[in-house]
């Protein structure tokens, strides 16, 4: 029989929605780095180039 | 530290328009940036990119940044906790990723405005950029719902810090009462 006293764990929404953010965190740091990286060269290239 | 009913009830309001006005904003941001990238028409597609910079600057970043800070204070000053419930948890790391990508974000939809307004973009000009401002709305807008969803439902669910102290509050009232 389960311990009432222990911690009953993760429910499922909070593990599907936590893969989310998950995903989420790097797609938000992946394009942070392509925004700092480059960025503004690729823009000005586009801006004359129309590529 | 827990706030009195009225202030919490104020803050609550502050923090509900601040979020809901971000969705708003950014609505309005998302249907400028579709015409922009759309619009054969020079005068329309710079007047969309400039508006996009005003909303931006002056409505979408400051609504942004207050309901960050009235979602942290809302939950440090509550019940809730910011570490407490996943539902909180969640949001908050939704709204950080939100945000940080917002001002991430604000030099191109400035450098947007500027191409614009002083050249006539051709329908091809800055195509990249101009698909990945829509993009990027759209996916925020979606984010936000998420954000928003969350908060009107408040899923159950206790992290492991949440549950020990929940844990080590209901030993000491029985402690106190026994």
């Amino acid at each position: 029989m389960a311990d009432p006293s222990a911690y009953p764990g993760m429910p499922r929404w909070a593990k599907l929605q936590g893969i989310l953010v998950a995903v989420l965190l790097l797609l938000t740091l992946g394009m942070a780095a392509g925004l700092t990286g480059h960025g503004a060269a690729g823009d000005h290239a586009t801006r004359h180039g129309g590529h | 530290m827990i706030m009195p009913p009225r202030l919490r009830r104020f803050a609550l309001t502050v923090h509900v328009i601040c979020s809901i006005g971000w969705i708003g904003a950014l609505a309005a941001f998302l249907a400028l940036a579709i015409t922009g990238l759309t619009s054969q028409d020079a005068d329309i597609v710079r007047i969309a990119y400039g508006a996009n910079a005003i909303i931006t600057a002056y409505v979408i970043v400051p609504l942004s940044l207050a309901a960050l800070l009235t979602g942290i204070v809302q939950s440090l000053a509550t019940e809730w906790g910011l570490f407490r419930n996943f539902w909180v948890l969640i949001k908050l790391l939704i709204v950080l990723a939100a945000t940080f990508l917002l001002l991430m974000k604000t030099g191109q939809i400035d450098y947007l405005a500027t191409a614009a307004s002083e050249t006539a973009l051709a329908p091809a000009g800055l195509r990249g950029l101009r698909v990945s401002v829509v993009a990027h709305a759209a996916g925020g807008l979606l984010v936000l719902l998420w954000a928003a969803a969350l908060g009107m439902y408040k899923p159950r669910g206790l992290t492991r810090h949440g549950w020990r102290q929940k844990q080590a509050m209901r030993q000491r009232s029985i402690a106190s009462s026994g």
